[in-house]
């Protein structure tokens, strides 16, 4: 007991302000949004909110609509955590060979996407796949390579708009993981590269055996921040599709931020929210013991 | 003056960062800190102590100092106008009311129209509206359900104002039989056509009847890659005038109830028309999202001729596009009559709000009086294309000095307004949603709109 | 067969910036033309005329200089208290023991997964009751709260790898902790911190709903609020907004600029690893 508080006093120094605040601007909304989701409350005067029981969370499983912004947020995931992963890593490795000239200017051009504004290179994209001819994307592939026949409407059907939305997603993220991986790689000692040539182990089977064990704790970050990133996903849907067509491209972010916003519905935006949490934390509970306890070993 | 204080600021804060820097360290430094010495420059406790530059606080600081007996008190106006309009509204509009009133000043804030909805929320919840605000008028009825906004009835002259002003955009401010606002401007859509496109259609002027601009449209058609009638969409903002028209309706009058309303034979058959159209190839692109946009296709873009013989769109078709591009090129009419002989477009535009935790509600007032007087809206009108709703000012001979306005105004005379009630957002959510799936094959004309009526008679009701 | 395989990388490689670069190209090239309700299409922006007049006119709407200096102040002030929390932080995390530490640290992390968009309402009522809206200060702490258990999480991994041994020397010298934190963790994370700084500037230059919300005054707004702005009440002028959106990525990449070469210097060296 004294030495649990002896040891809170050493690190408190380090630790208490970024605490406090993490309680106060992160906490504290979550436990204030599970708390509201047990009322239909009403954010201008919540001394007037009913409470709502449960039926909040009757609703979520109810509601036709929190299955299409559920399916399209796992998909989103599903695509867009692999795609920006294998992408980034390919181009981490390609850029790093040795014969590789300008490393500089590549880096650079493949990261500008990354600092542009989502809320730009969402208008952007929407424009690019606009229908007919109108749209860039339609005129290269129809007029220019001649590989589709007729211009897709992107935008105005579920499948091509979700693919747009899973685009832009790659699309940004791709030179996120590959200056990570760039920095990482850096790291490796090289001497374990010459062991392994000489033991003659090709490219790949070193990228296996000796690259990706080395980085792992790297790549359960990316992987932690991909995951984060296709779930806070919004502004890609909200500025491309608006949810459409039919609501069939909404997140649910989107459809949370819809509720809240325009429906004023907030117990039930932060039962989804709570639900949400729920899911996620059920679904990684096996793996949570290893955050943060893998250590690299060389 | 105001600016020059953020670098010092920034000073103060970098300071404060290198505060917090040395105290994470010298706390940090011997083994044996004790936590109760824990950084104390922590930026919240350190910020706080500094003065607060809010500006709802000032007002009532300056209210309270100012000795002579009438004191300077600021009202607070935020507003979503555009760039030309905000010119309009600072160097012309409010110099004039401060004039007027000496002791008021006007501060009017520039929102971006994203997000508008939540930054009013948020404002409110954290008991930091401003005191007035120009708002969309189908938000004033849920933003008074929520408790947002103060009822007009207990301020001077507001009976007037709502008696002098046209009873639809009256409507929009209804909440439970009260009245949370007064309208400000108004707008609705009407046709405009490419004249050029119109006489290669074979008419010399604007057909008169929804039958005729179907018939101009299949002859255009025959001509080439031409389309004769643009709805920008199946929003209520864009379909609603074709639906009403052609004999459609959402609700009864009293707005309690849609089925049969909203399903009737009527309406069945409104949207049965227009997708008729539409499968026939009358219809432009936008119906479904598709480009070009409406006024790219209208007036054709650089290098690329126009193919739409006609849109629906607002006044600010031609104040933002200007004189040289429209006068004379692009004609605005009345839309087409339907079967009762009459054509009912969409009631848009703004109300004027007080907000509850308004800091100088009776301030706000004054000035909402001079923003609906005739006066103020005449001049709105004629620098910026807007509509009054001031009866008077709507009727003023001056009004002829622009010279798209005509149609507008007599537009509105039969025009109708959106569903008000607090649950506007989740109704016109379920009403496109309806059209869109019929649009998209989805479902026939007459199980979606029963199905739309079923969900907004629960809104209605809720 | 080397050379072969340097080719094919290379041109891998244009291959991939090609896809990068073309929507670039056409938001450049949008920027030049003038009179766009929606964007052009690709027969306007081949036969249009090109001028900067966008550039020039956007630099000087909408209190752009002023909110561009603004935003500077914000995000450099939210990237230097980002950086010293989360090393503090971090370092607690990986180098001292105390009870309920890796549960803790998991808690954090779940919070992650939690969509944040309506957290929102809870910041500013909290800001409202320190008096801080409408205030630097204010947007400042939002950014730098709620983006602490991110950068905590990575600077974590970068400390554990630092050999313990390393911090004897300093003992024997008879340096505390925060000694050993100063000279040996900081200097040996450089790479960490630099890709970290970049992050942090990036994601607060950015953004757009948190400081409209706690900015009250138009004097306080920061850039992406001038860049909506730019998107007009009934229709955008999106060769203006595209112009004004270059205009605003360029400290974003200055900022990249400099702290990439943190990148390239190996963290630590094949020497330190070797035991």
């Amino acid at each position: 007991m004294r030495k649990a508080l002896k040891q809170y006093a050493q690190v408190s120094p380090y630790l208490a302000v970024g605490f406090a605040l993490t309680i106060v601007f992160v906490m504290y909304p979550m436990v204030k949004g599970m708390y509201i989701s047990f009322f239909h409350y009403n954010v201008i005067k919540p001394e007037t909110s009913e409470a709502a029981g449960l039926s909040n969370f009757r609703h979520v499983f109810r509601d036709p609509l929190i299955g299409t912004a559920f399916r399209n947020s796992i998909l989103l995931a599903l695509v867009t955590v692999p795609g920006q992963w294998v992408i980034g890593l390919v181009l981490a490795l390609l850029i790093q060979a040795k014969t590789v000239r300008l490393k500089v200017l590549w880096r650079l051009v493949y990261y500008v996407p990354v600092i542009s504004s989502w809320i730009v290179v969402s208008y952007l994209f929407r424009f690019l796949f606009a229908d007919g001819d109108e749209g860039i994307v339609n005129y290269v592939l129809v007029d220019l390579l001649h590989v589709m026949r007729d211009p897709v409407n992107w935008l105005q059907n579920t499948w091509t708009a979700n693919a747009v939305i899973w685009i832009v997603s790659v699309w940004k993220g791709v030179g996120w993981v590959m200056v990570l991986y760039l920095a990482a790689l850096q790291s490796v000692p090289k001497s374990l590269y010459e062991a392994a040539e000489i033991d003659g182990a090709k490219p790949f089977a070193a990228l296996l055996n000796i690259t990706l064990p080395l980085v792992r704790p790297l790549t359960l970050y990316v992987m932690i921040n991909l995951i984060n990133g296709a779930i806070q996903a919004f502004i890609q849907a909200y500025a491309i599709t608006q949810g459409g067509p039919m609501d069939t491209t909404q997140l649910l972010n989107t459809y949370l931020y819809k509720q809240a916003f325009q429906y004023f519905d907030f117990g039930y935006a932060s039962a989804i929210s709570v639900c949400l949490g729920v899911l996620i934390f059920a679904l990684t509970y096996t793996q949570q013991r290893s955050i943060g306890r893998d250590r690299i070993e060389y | 003056m105001k600016f020059k204080m953020q670098p010092a600021k920034g000073v103060a804060l970098l300071a404060l960062a290198a505060a917090v820097l040395s105290a994470c360290g010298s706390n940090g430094n011997g083994n044996d800190a004790s936590s109760g010495a824990s950084p104390s420059a922590s930026p919240s406790s350190s910020a706080s102590s500094s003065p607060s530059s809010s500006p709802s606080a000032s007002p009532s600081e300056s209210a309270s100092a100012a000795p002579s007996d009438q004191p300077q008190v600021t009202v607070e106006f935020w507003h979503a106008y555009g760039e030309g309009e905000e010119k309009v509204l600072l160097e012309q509009v409010i110099p004039k009311f401060e004039a007027a009133n000496p002791s008021i000043k006007i501060h009017a804030t520039r929102m971006p129209t994203d997000n508008l909805d939540q930054q009013v929320l948020t404002a409110v919840a954290g008991g930091t509206p401003p005191d007035v605000m120009r708002m969309d008028n189908t938000w004033v009825s849920n933003m008074a359900k929520q408790g947002a906004l103060q009822e007009v009835s207990g301020f001077p002259g507001a009976q007037d104002i709502l008696d002098n002003s046209f009873k639809g955009t009256v409507d929009t401010n209804l909440y439970q039989g009260k009245y949370y606002g007064v309208p400000l401007d108004t707008n609705t859509q009407v046709a405009i056509y490419n004249q050029e496109l119109l006489a290669k259609a074979g008419a010399s002027e604007p057909p008169k009847t929804m039958d005729e601009l179907a018939d101009l449209a299949r002859k255009l058609k025959a001509q080439g890659k031409y389309t004769g009638i643009t709805i920008g969409g199946p929003d209520v903002w864009n379909f609603s005038a074709w639906f009403w028209t052609l004999g459609g309706k959402y609700t009864d009058d009293a707005y309690t109830k849609a089925t049969g309303y909203l399903n009737s034979d009527a309406s069945v058959k409104a949207l049965e028309t227009i997708d008729g159209w539409y499968k026939e190839g009358l219809l432009s692109p936008p119906i479904t999202g598709g480009q070009p946009g409406t006024w790219e296709g209208l007036r054709g873009d650089k290098g690329k001729a126009a193919s739409y013989m006609m849109i629906a769109d607002g006044p600010w078709f031609f104040s933002l596009i200007g004189d040289a591009e429209t006068k004379g090129k692009m004609l605005p009419a009345v839309l087409p009559a339907g079967p009762d002989g009459q054509s009912h477009s969409v009631i848009g535009g703004e109300d004027m709000v007080v907000f509850n935790g308004a800091k100088q509600p009776d301030a706000a007032w004054k000035f909402i009086q001079f923003m609906t007087s005739t006066d103020t809206q005449l001049l709105l009108a004629k620098q910026t294309g807007q509509i009054p709703t001031n009866k008077e000012a709507a009727q003023s001979p001056d009004l002829k000095d622009v010279w798209y306005l005509q149609p507008y105004i007599d537009q509105l005379g039969t025009a109708y307004a959106r569903t008000p009630s607090p649950n506007a957002n989740k109704i016109n959510d379920a009403i496109q949603k309806a059209f869109e799936s019929v649009f998209k094959n989805k479902a026939s004309a007459k199980d979606a709109l029963d199905q739309a009526a079923k969900q907004v008679d629960g809104f209605l009701s809720e | 067969m080397r050379k072969i395989r340097t080719i094919l990388i290379h041109l891998l490689l244009v291959i991939g910036v090609a896809f990068v670069v073309a929507p670039f190209v056409y938001m450049v090239l949008t920027a030049l033309t003038t009179d766009n309700f929606s964007l052009p299409s690709p027969h306007k922006l081949m036969t249009d005329t090109k001028t900067f007049a966008n550039f020039a006119q956007a630099w000087g709407k909408n209190h752009f200089q002023l909110y561009f200096l603004n935003s500077l102040m914000v995000t450099l002030l939210t990237m230097a208290f980002s950086l010293t929390l989360s090393a503090c932080m971090a370092y607690a995390f990986a180098r001292f023991p105390f009870p309920g530490k890796e549960l803790l640290f998991r808690v954090f992390i779940f919070t992650l997964f939690v969509p944040a968009i309506i957290n929102i309402i809870p910041q500013f009522t909290i800001l409202k009751a320190l008096h801080l809206v409408d205030t630097y200060q204010g947007l400042v702490l939002i950014y730098v709260g709620s983006g602490l258990v991110g950068s905590t999480f990575f600077l974590r991994g970068f400390f554990e790898r630092i050999p313990r041994e390393l911090e004897e020397s300093i003992v024997i010298d008879g340096g505390g902790r925060f000694t050993i934190f100063r000279k040996i963790y900081i200097p040996m994370s450089l790479p960490a911190i630099g890709t970290l700084a970049i992050f942090s500037f990036q994601g607060t230059w950015d953004e757009f709903v948190v400081a409209l919300t706690v900015m009250k005054s138009e004097a306080h707004r920061t850039l992406p609020i001038a860049l909506q702005l730019f998107r007009g009440q009934y229709a955008t002028y999106y060769g203006l907004f595209f112009a004004a959106s270059i205009i605003a990525l360029v400290p974003t990449i200055l900022v990249f600029l400099i702290f990439q070469k943190q990148f390239v210097q190996a963290n630590l060296s094949d020497g330190s690893l070797k035991n």
